[in-house]
Formats: C-alpha cells, sequence, structure tokens
C-alpha cells in the first residue's frame, strides 16, 4: 500500500487537474478556505434563527451525506474494472494484469479519497473557521474538536456508503434487504424510539464529549472498510445475459419527445441494463428520507421553534437533483457518439429531460409528505412551485457549468465558484423568505415569487447558453 | 471537385503540436491510406476531417463542407469508424443498428439492419450487449454502423483491427468495391500489406507533417524500394 496510495493519489490529482490545470485545481482549498471563512463570519446572525447547536447537528448530518455520497467506492471500483471510462485506464483496475488483488486496490481507493478530501475539503473547511477567531471570538478548543467530529462524520459516512456499495456489488438482494433495514431505523427515529445518534454517534459525541461514543465512532469507520473491502470479489467476469429487443419499444413509448425520442429512448434503456435505478434510489431518497426525518425530529422531536417548513424543505430538495444528474452522466462512456450526427449539447438536452422524468416525482411526493409530517399544507401549491423552479434551475446550472462530466468538472475552482454563485444565493434568499412567511405572510410570498420568476429568467438564459457553451465540445474523453 | 480538400491544418495540445501545415486533396472513388508511426498525428487528422475534432488553424472541406464550421453537417454525410471500438455498453447489436439508423434517418432501415447483421454473420449474438461482444465483434458492430446509410465517404481509422482474417478479407472486398462504386475513403492504418494492396493513393506522415504522398507505385518507383522500406527510411530521416 505504500508504494500504491502515492500513485493513487498522484493519478486522482493528474485526472482531476486535466479538466483545468494544476494550478487551479490546486487553488480550490483556498476557496473553500474563503467560503467558509465567510460562513463563520456571518454565523451570528444565522445562529439568531436557528440554535448553535442544531445548526452544528445539522452540519454533522450533512457532512455524513456528503460522505455517503462520495463514498461508493464498490460502484466506482467496478465501473473502471469494466473499462467505462473510454480509453482511460486507472490503477484500481491493474490486479488484471499485475499479481495483486482486487480488495487492495479497491482498499486504495477509499484511502485515496480519504486523503484526498480530507486535505481539499476538511481541513481548508476548519482553516477557514480558525481564520475567523479574531472576528467570531469562537475557542480554539472547540473549533478543534468541531473539525475533529466532523471529520470523524464525514468518514462514519465514506466508510458506511463504501460498505453498502459493496453489499450491492456482492448481491442485490441482501443489499435492498439492508435498505429496508436503514428505512425501518429511519422510521423508528421519526416515530421518537431512540434518538438520531443512534445511527449516527458523532453527533452525540460532539456534545457529549463522551470516549464511548469516540470509541464507537472509529470503530465504525474502522469495521465498515474492513467489511466492505473483504466483500470485494476477486473476479470481475460480468455473466452474459440475453436481452430481448426493446429498443423500438422505448422509443415508442418517447415518442412523444419527437427529434429527441430516439436518444430519450437509448438513456433510459441505458439506465434500466446497467441497473443504476436502484444506484440512484439510494444516492437520492436516502437523502430525502435523512431530510424528511430531520424534519420530524425539529418540529416534534425536540420541539425546537425554527421556521423550517415545507418550503424551506421543497428549496433544499433542489440540491439532491444534483446528485442524479451526475449519476446520468456516469452509466457509460459516450465515445462513440463522435461518429454520429448528434452534438454534446443535444445530449445535454436529453439528459435534463430524462432527469425531469426521473427525479420530479419522488421530489413531488417528498414535499407532499414533508406538508403531511408538518400539518404544513395551506402553503404547499407554493412549496410544490418552489421545488419545481429550484429542481429545474439547479439541474440546468450544473448542465451549463459542467456539460457531460459534471462529477469531475466540479472540482475544477473556477466551476466551484461559478456554481456556488449562482446556486446558494437563490437558495439562502428562498431559506430566508421561508422563515419569515408565518410573520410577514403577504411580503414572504411576494418575496418567494420574485425570487422563482428570477430563476425561471436565468433557468432560461442557462438553458439556452448551454448551446454556446457546449457546441464545440467532445464526446470523447481523451 | 475534390471530396477532401485540406489546406494549412496545424492543431496544438497545449504546447503539443500534433499537426503541423498539413495540405493534402481525395478526389471521388480514391482510397487514401495515411501511414505513420505512433503519436505521428494520423487519427487527429481524421479527426479534424471527419468534424469530430476542431483545428487550431487551416482550412478542410468535406463534400464541399467546411469542417469547422459545420461539424455535424459532415458527421450526417459521412461514415466513420472511430480507432477505439466503443459502441454504447447496455444496447445489443441490433438495438445500435436500429439506434444509429433513427439518428441518421435510414430509410427501409430493418432490412438495412438485417442485411449488416447477416454480413457480419452478428445474428446469433444479437441478443448481447455490446459490452458483453468480443472486440472483433465489437469492430464489426462499429464497421456495420459506419456503412449502414451509405456514405459518399468513409472515414476509418485502423479498421482492420482485432478482425480475423476472414473478415479482414471480407471487409477488403467490401471497401474495394465501395470504391470502385464511386465511395472515397480515407483511412489511418499500420498494416501496410493490407494498404499496399488496396490504397490508390498513400500519405506518410510524421511528427504532424506529411513526409510524402501520391500513389504507391510512384512512391515505390521513386527510390526503387517497397512501401515498408520507404516508409521506414522517410521516418527515420524525418
Amino acid at each position: 500500500m505504500r508504494t500504491l496510495l502515492p500513485l493513487m493519489l498522484k493519478e486522482e490529482l493528474r485526472f482531476h487537474a486535466s479538466h483545468s490545470n494544476r494550478y487551479i485545481f490546486l487553488s480550490f482549498p483556498v476557496i473553500v478556505c474563503i467560503f467558509s471563512l465567510a460562513t463563520a463570519v456571518s454565523s451570528p446572525r444565522l445562529f439568531q434563527e436557528i440554535p448553535a447547536e442544531r445548526m452544528i447537528s445539522l452540519t454533522h448530518v450533512s457532512i455524513f451525506l456528503y460522505g455517503m455520497s462520495v463514498g461508493t467506492f464498490a460502484f466506482l471500483g467496478m465501473q473502471i474494472v469494466e473499462r467505462r471510462f473510454g480509453r482511460r485506464n486507472f490503477l484500481v483496475a491493474m490486479p488484471s494484469l499485475l499479481p495483486m488483488t482486487y480488495k487492495k486496490t479497491f482498499f486504495g481507493l477509499y484511502l485515496r479519497d480519504v486523503v484526498f478530501y480530507v486535505l481539499l475539503l476538511i481541513f481548508p473547511l476548519m482553516l477557514g473557521l480558525i481564520l475567523s477567531i479574531p472576528i467570531t471570538h469562537f475557542s480554539i478548543i472547540s473549533i478543534t474538536w468541531l473539525g475533529f467530529t466532523l471529520l470523524l462524520s464525514f468518514l462514519l459516512g465514506m466508510s458506511f456508503s463504501f460498505f453498502m456499495s459493496a453489499v450491492y456489488v456482492r448481491s442485490t438482494m441482501v443489499f435492498s434487504g439492508l435498505m429496508v433495514i436503514i428505512v425501518a431505523a429511519l422510521g423508528g427515529v421519526a416515530l421518537e424510539l431512540y434518538e438520531v445518534w443512534i445511527l449516527v454517534p458523532t453527533i452525540q459525541l460532539y456534545s457529549s464529549v463522551e470516549p464511548f461514543y469516540l470509541l464507537e465512532s472509529l470503530f465504525l469507520i474502522a469495521l465498515l472498510p474492513l467489511v466492505a473491502t473483504l466483500l470485494t470479489p476477486e473476479r470481475h467476469e460480468s455473466k452474459i445475459d440475453s436481452y430481448k429487443e426493446e429498443f423500438p419499444a422505448f422509443e415508442k413509448r418517447f415518442s412523444f419527445f419527437k427529434s429527441y425520442a430516439t436518444l430519450v429512448a437509448k438513456e433510459f434503456l441505458d439506465l434500466k441494463r446497467s441497473k443504476t435505478y436502484s444506484k440512484m434510489l439510494f444516492s437520492f431518497v436516502v437523502p430525502l428520507i435523512f431530510l424528511g426525518v430531520t424534519s420530524f425530529l425539529v418540529r416534534f422531536g425536540f420541539d425546537i421553534p425554527v421556521g423550517f417548513n415545507t418550503i424551506f424543505y421543497a428549496a433544499m430538495v433542489g440540491f439532491f437533483g444534483i446528485l442524479i444528474y451526475s449519476w446520468l452522466n456516469n452509466v457509460d462512456v459516450t465515445d462513440y457518439f463522435e461518429t454520429l450526427p448528434v452534438t454534446v449539447p443535444q445530449l445535454i438536452r436529453v439528459r435534463l429531460i430524462v432527469f425531469a422524468i426521473l427525479t420530479l416525482w419522488i421530489s413531488t411526493a417528498f414535499v407532499i409528505g414533508i406538508a403531511i409530517i408538518n400539518g404544513d399544507f395551506a402553503l404547499l401549491w407554493l412549496a410544490l412551485l418552489v421545488m419545481f423552479i429550484i429542481s429545474m434551475y439547479m439541474v440546468i446550472t450544473i448542465a451549463y457549468l459542467t456539460g457531460l462530466r459534471p462529477n469531475t468538472s466540479l472540482f475544477a475552482p473556477d466551476v466551484m465558484l461559478k456554481f456556488w454563485a449562482l446556486t446558494l444565493l437563490p437558495d439562502v434568499c428562498i431559506t430566508l423568505l421561508s422563515f419569515t412567511l408565518y410573520t410577514n405572510l403577504v411580503m414572504s410570498v411576494i418575496g418567494i415569487f420574485i425570487v422563482c420568476f428570477m430563476l425561471i429568467f436565468a433557468s432560461i438564459i442557462l438553458y439556452r447558453g448551454i448551446d454556446r457553451k457546449w457546441g464545440r465540445a467532445e464526446f470523447a474523453v481523451l | 471537385m475534390a471530396i477532401i480538400k485540406v489546406e494549412g491544418i496545424s492543431k496544438s495540445f497545449g504546447k503539443t503540436e500534433a499537426l503541423k501545415g498539413v495540405d493534402l486533396e481525395i478526389g471521388k472513388g480514391e482510397f487514401f491510406g495515411c501511414f505513420g508511426p505512433n503519436g505521428a498525428g494520423k487519427t487527429t487528422l481524421l479527426r479534424i476531417l471527419s468534424g469530430q475534432m476542431e483545428a487550431t488553424a487551416g482550412k478542410a472541406t468535406i463534400l464541399g463542407i467546411d469542417a469547422s464550421e459545420k461539424p455535424l453537417d459532415v458527421k450526417k454525410v459521412v461514415g466513420i469508424v472511430p480507432e477505439v471500438e466503443s459502441p454504447p455498453s447496455y444496447l445489443t447489436g441490433r438495438e445500435y443498428l436500429h439506434f444509429v439508423g433513427k439518428v441518421r434517418k435510414v430509410d427501409k432501415l430493418q432490412e438495412k439492419i438485417d442485411y449488416w447483421l447477416d454480413f457480419f454473420e452478428l445474428n446469433d449474438k444479437s441478443d448481447t450487449i455490446s459490452r458483453d461482444l468480443s472486440k472483433g465483434m465489437k469492430q464489426k458492430l462499429m464497421l456495420a454502423s459506419a456503412f449502414i446509410h451509405k456514405p459518399k465517404l468513409l472515414f476509418l481509422d485502423e479498421p482492420f483491427i482485432n478482425l480475423d482474417p476472414l473478415y479482414q478479407r471480407k471487409v477488403k472486398d467490401y471497401l474495394t468495391n465501395y470504391t470502385s462504386n464511386g465511395g472515397t475513403i480515407f483511412m489511418c492504418t499500420h498494416i501496410l500489406e493490407i494498404a499496399e494492396k488496396i490504397c490508390t493513393r498513400v500519405a506518410i506522415i510524421n511528427e504532424g507533417k506529411i513526409l510524402a504522398k501520391g500513389p504507391i507505385d510512384e512512391l515505390k518507383q521513386k527510390a526503387d524500394e517497397d512501401l515498408e522500406r520507404v516508409f521506414l527510411r522517410l521516418v527515420t530521416e524525418s
């Protein structure tokens, strides 16, 4: 591992740097640090709306979910082994040629990303908080402790995701069974049978500072990747299945998309046969369930009088849609499109259509569910409107900025900065307006309408801009 | 009118100059071969001419269409076989040809799909998704997808690679017949023996420059050498 890990880190750095350049890429942590500093400086205002303790718990949950979203190493490893990255090949696939095991290279992927994300994200985040001390007068000890517990939350999320993806690779049946258990466990939290920190112990560790929770967290962080590594198969021979001809039927089903019908049909057939649906479900629905449980707890469990209402959650859903767009661009290589009269903007539009078909009904169900949990029906119509507009705005923005490579392009700092500027501001506006809904209904609704109108306008501009920005882009990842 | 007209095409990837002012003219019915060592710029040239990549400088006109201005129009009228066989992983061979035919708006599609699956004897594997096909079968599928709309011009990058001798022969015969009927081919290959037999004119390229071009017999007569020796001498001297 001493030879493999540094090489894997070098490989990852070069891979990401190939999408911008080495120096621009390395400025990414600087931007994270500045963002963290700005958030810390403005935190006193935020703490007036949300209690600091609750805010810190939510940050732990968020970073745990983020860790989950980047930790599906067994999926990622399999994709590389199956050569779904076109002409690129990576060290993780070397056991097919060299006397080494996939267990070792898959575990190497995990370690690589631990180092990568800690250096690029967690440390700069903490540095930003530390730099804010002269203004915020936060205690250095409490910031260090927060940084440590956030790091554990992130690692726990990554480890859990690695474990779940390894289970999926071994057996979809067992994976489905585990998913049922997870949903049931979240249901237990919602029904107040136990606290949320039973599932994410790092939250309790932060507030209690008890060694037991530290040991529990460390034990889980060590155990889950270990089991995942042991579950990694050494043979990657996909069995050859027979498939009946389905493409014409799919094309007919989507015929109302006229000139896009052929491409939309192909995307859906790809999703079906690559079994990406279940992966998407995992990465989209689980965070939504988490969010739903948090909503329930905030309202009834902790009885915290904050203004989290259905509109606040509707705005949050839009962010998760980005995960689905990433998955859509991770199903298969697109090199063969180079030989056909199809452009990159056409394929981006097709994926936006697929995104809308796949997610909007789930998001709608989620927002209605949140309204039921909170008994908050009066403004459900507005929440649904906000959810539709923000979801489409977010995905159009990510499509405009990153084209067909959202996973890698977002690490280019210039792209990341634009993304934050374009998405954070409207989301913060909607969030703040949603907090004041019950104190000044008319002004809040007018404000939300104005923001929504601006987002529709921006969506149209960005959607039209896709042609100009990506018209000459190439499909092939060289 | 020249089917392919290339004037001063250059291409840079950062500081690396892949092509340095290439000029070329290819007429109707020609079987044009482009040879060169690894990294000479052959594939880059093919990708620029077929509208897959934009040149840094110069102009390429394909069937009267400016490849830089209207790459999509070029792709509509040509057939392309890329260097790497990469049909979409989750479509069967039949479905991929159906997909290509629909994108290219091919008439009597079913008939043509049947013909090409039969030509390459892919019928037995018509219910297998491309991911599970052998390299040779994937290559056959890419060839069929380039031929299915009967284009006037074919761009072929190492078309014989991964094909067994039987299919090398079959494809060679098809391509020779294709040019006899007025079709034009631009082919990049390393296999000099095949090229020597089927190409009407060739260019030898190295380090982004064309070292020599002309009919094979002419090149051989000039130096009184076989094509392999001409190739090795020019590349070594350059």
